[in-house]
């Protein structure tokens, strides 16, 4: 079972992160200042490896000036389907 | 009142803290072990302990703003936070079965028994404390 605490990001979650930061042409470091957040966040919510808060996620919405459903998307497990 | 600074403070409690030690350590070798003279030990093993962990964190923090705010970042940082709650969740889990191994090797070597109930009394510290500030943190989120 997955434990509470894991810091991986959840596979069915994707983001669109990585495009919309090189589209507005801004660094990771960039990003992270603007967001009050390390580097390494970004580079893991970019990779997925981590999942943002509900905070974090309207604070990206707000700054790419979208919604957050255009930079997460949740694609349900094949086993939800059922 | 004199204010001391934060440094200064820390600078002296390693230097009282490790004259005690000195003293305890001292003591112990004269006269033999005696708990009057472990628990100041102890204590003082422990100021001095968080004494040096604060000169250092102090040396690091450098006096410009740029670097204090990027301190402040990745301290409130909730990735960061999270990664801490990990480890701490992890390292609690490791010191109970570490305390549990110490429990038998110290049972074998024949302890005294109050040393095994202290370190049973741990056990049962931690397995309560967990417990509590488990439903502590369930009634308030």
């Amino acid at each position: 079972m997955e434990s509470l605490l894991s810091i991986r990001g959840d596979p069915s979650l994707k983001n669109r992160l990585e495009i919309l930061r090189k589209q507005k042409g801004i660094k990771q470091e960039e990003l992270a200042e603007a967001l009050e957040v390390s580097r390494q966040t970004i580079g893991s919510l970019e990779n997925g490896r981590y999942n943002p808060s509900i905070i974090l996620a309207f604070k990206l919405a707000r700054y790419f000036n979208t919604t957050i459903e255009e930079i997460f998307i949740y694609e349900e497990e094949k086993n939800d389907k059922n | 009142m004199i204010k001391i600074n934060s440094q200064i403070k820390n600078y002296i409690l390693v230097g009282i803290s490790a004259g005690i030690i000195i003293g305890c350590l001292f003591t112990i070798k004269l006269y033999g072990r005696d708990i009057r003279v472990i628990i100041p030990l102890v204590i003082a093993l422990l100021i001095f302990g968080h004494s040096v962990d604060n000169i250092l964190k102090l040396f690091v923090i450098k006096e410009s703003t740029e670097e204090k705010k990027q301190l402040e970042i990745e301290m409130k940082d909730e990735r960061n936070t999270l990664i801490r709650e990990k480890a701490g969740f992890k390292t609690n889990e490791y010191m109970l079965y570490l305390n549990t191994v110490i429990i038998f090797i110290l049972g074998f070597m024949g302890a005294e028994f109050w040393v095994l109930c202290l370190f049973g009394f741990l056990i049962m510290a931690q397995g309560i404390l967990s417990i509590s500030l488990y439903n502590y943190y369930n009634n308030r989120y």
